[in-house]
């Protein structure tokens, strides 16, 4: 295990951005099955509904492609705002059977609830999206939208993606006068990226592109993955897990969930924080989170000088002497060993010929009588 | 009840029946079946008597879960699509727990989907069909899936994506119609509805829809929406999928031709992770085979927090051959 250093700290990069302090564009959640993010989603929505804005109540749009909304927002945490709900899911609102009005009735506290079929290219989904942000937008300068898995948007082409969160105003705070602002926070599964974007069950790695929407990224770790992702030198082959051992006993438990935010400046210099945090009464507990190690520049180890000291002098215990004395120090550097001098000849090699010698050059061999 | 000691550790109090709106994964290997579970759960469902609802002074105890018993709900019905075995599979097994499908099924308690049978296009040409003896024959299941035809064209996104769409789709409104119909003398479900019973669908195992060919984010959405349904109806949803390693992507990469070699079944498996409340791995030993222990047991709680591991539901348990 590394040496950790946890200090208690007074202010919170991680609140910050989940209460869209920092940053009103667009903030992406890397999360993955070891470490889920709904937690913290559910932490994120409920501050803002409990947040009252200068133009009033918050606007909340809900995209729920995994979960129902009634498990985001349940009707306690409403205080007043207004929360709108869109739900993927397959065959839409032509649901069979008496699952759909169950799932009215569950989310009556919610202003809206539409359900819309998930086709192929999503067409009918960001359609719908499109269509409530906009109407939103004609009332409210700002809605807040969640979405609790962008999965289903990245298996398709980015810049169809791209060009969907630039109609909606994600990710272009100018776009506030003209059309109002969609301010965004998505839950991305990191372990289903995957580097062959051929594979039609994972989705390819988009993280370089998300950069353009917004300057804040948050990745959420287990204490352990952390460790594996900060310094792979530590974990060999053999340590590595096998194949689909996605979880074990110490996942997820207290102390062991760590965010590191990701801040992207003007000035185009990153700024990291990683602390550990965890949700307790409702409230956000962050420790600042420092490993030893990492603190010199670079990701450099840090040298550190040894400073000998009589107390930590090895050799003071010995029986025998093994240092020595200045006098018997200069002595020793001024002595030439005599090998020096014969290093320092010439490689000259003298042969003195004998009468046997055959030195005819044409024909090498002729002693050898063959 | 199926094996009590396994519904001990597992944790989800008496009567042991799953907990209501929850999704459970139940990965395997080859040299740990866990296909035991799945008989564990069916016979838990069907033969534990309803409980009588818990009165205030009487609160359910603490560290276990909340079940149908919790929730004032009894038995629930089983719908079993089987896509690795036969009717008949579960039936023997069952009877040696000492439970006969066959009077549930009369009950509409227990509904069998035929996943084996018909699923593949061969079928099609098979000289006997099952389906025509259906009427006859009394082991014969309440519907069959009908054959999926993979698209000429995998490679292309849409083309595959809707094939498998169209039959999923159709596979929905079966498992859906199932649920409505009405049952006899049983608990509720959520929609109000006094004779409809709370559903508990199985599906024994997933793999196979992904072995045919179907595009994963179909299966998903498939799958999503089996999940809303059956959370609608205070029910339960429980799949089985097979984690080898030969099935895993890095396992792949030498042969990475085709569909079904994308290498992305291990994407899949995670998709699924993120689809469940609970996760029970089922692992072999690490110090290797023993005669009278088959493996470990890893049971793995999301819940309504989001955490994958909760510290006091999260626990191994081994798996003895009793």
């Amino acid at each position: 295990m590394s040496p950790l250093e946890v200090k208690k700290t007074t202010h919170s990069s991680l609140a910050d951005v989940l209460e869209f302090r920092q940053t009103r564009t667009f903030v992406p959640i890397y999360d993955s099955v070891r470490q889920s993010g709904l937690p913290l989603l559910r932490y994120a929505i409920r501050r803002r509904l409990s947040t009252n804005t200068a133009t009033g109540p918050p606007v909340v749009l809900l995209v729920c492609l995994e979960t129902r909304p009634d498990a985001l927002v349940n009707p306690s945490l409403v205080h007043g705002g207004e929360v709108h709900a869109i739900m993927g899911i397959m065959g839409g609102s032509d649901q069979p059977g008496e699952a759909s009005s169950a799932l009215m009735k569950a989310c009556a506290h919610m202003k809206q609830l539409q359900l819309v079929n998930m086709s192929p290219d999503l067409a009918q989904l960001k359609h719908v999206i499109t269509k409530t942000v906009k109407t939103l937008q004609e009332e409210h300068s700002t809605i807040y939208v969640y979405y609790d898995s962008l999965v289903p948007f990245l298996r398709q082409p980015m810049g169809q993606l791209l060009r969907f969160f630039r109609t909606l105003g994600t990710g272009d705070e100018s776009a506030k006068s003209a059309s109002g602002l969609a301010i965004s926070m998505a839950l991305i599964h990191e372990d289903l990226l995957v580097p062959d974007a051929t594979s039609s069950a994972g989705i390819p790695p988009v993280r370089h592109a998300l950069e353009a929407l917004g300057p804040v990224t948050v990745h959420l770790y287990d204490l352990e993955d952390y460790n594996r992702t900060m310094d792979p030198l530590l974990w060999t082959e053999e340590d590595s897990r096998p194949a689909f051992a996605h979880l074990d006993t110490s996942n997820n438990s207290p102390g062991s969930r760590v965010a590191k935010v990701e801040y992207l400046k003007k000035s185009r210099k990153m700024q990291i924080e990683t602390s550990v945090y965890d949700i307790v009464d409702d409230r956000l507990v962050t420790s600042e989170f420092v490993l030893a190690r990492y603190q010199a520049d670079a990701g450099k180890p840090a040298e550190k000088e040894i400073i000998q000291t009589p107390e930590n002098d090895p050799l003071k215990s010995l029986s025998f002497n093994l240092t020595l004395t200045d006098q018997q120090r200069e002595a020793k550097n001024n002595l030439v060993l005599p090998y020096v001098n014969e290093q320092s000849a010439s490689g000259a090699i003298i042969y003195q010929p004998d009468d046997g010698d055959d030195f005819d050059e044409e024909d090498p061999d002729d002693d050898l009588d063959i | 009840m199926g094996f009590p000691t396994l519904s001990t550790a597992l944790g989800f109090g008496p009567p042991y029946h799953l907990p209501t709106q929850g999704t459970l994964l139940i990965t395997d290997t080859l040299t740990s079946d866990a296909s035991f579970l799945i008989h564990h759960i069916v016979t838990n469902a069907l033969q534990t008597p309803p409980p009588a609802p818990h009165s205030p002074e009487s609160p359910p105890s603490a560290g276990t879960m909340p079940t149908t018993a919790a929730m004032g709900v009894a038995k629930p019905r089983v719908i079993m699509v089987g896509l690795a075995h036969i009717f008949n599979h579960y039936l023997l097994i069952s009877r040696k727990l000492g439970l006969n499908l066959l009077p549930q099924r009369e009950q509409r308690q227990y509904i069998y989907i035929d996943g084996v049978s018909l699923t593949s296009p061969f079928a099609k040409h098979r000289r006997f069909h099952p389906a025509d003896r259906s009427s006859q024959n009394p082991t014969a299941p309440d519907y069959y899936c009908p054959p999926f035809d993979p698209p000429t064209d995998c490679s292309h996104h849409a083309t595959a994506y809707t094939s498998s769409q169209r039959y999923l789709t159709d596979l929905l409104h079966i498992i859906v119609g199932f649920m409505d119909i009405g049952g006899v003398g049983v608990g509720t479900g959520g929609s109000g509805d006094q004779s409809t019973p709370s559903p508990s669908l199985i599906f024994d195992d997933i793999a196979v829809l992904w072995n045919l060919g179907m595009h994963p984010s179909a299966i998903l959405e498939f799958l999503q929406a089996c999940k809303f349904h059956v959370e609608s109806r205070n029910g339960s949803l429980t799949l089985l999928a097979h984690t080898d390693r030969c099935l895993s992507g890095q396992a792949q990469k030498a042969d990475d031709e085709g569909p079904l070699a994308t290498g992305g079944y291990e994407y899949f498996v995670k998709s699924l992770m993120y689809l469940a409340s609970y996760i029970l791995q089922a692992e072999s030993l690490p110090s290797g085979h023993s005669r009278d222990v088959h493996g470990q047991l890893l049971h793995a709680l999301r819940g309504n927090s989001g955490n994958m591991m909760e510290r006091p539901n999260a626990r191994s348990s081994c798996l003895a051959s009793n």
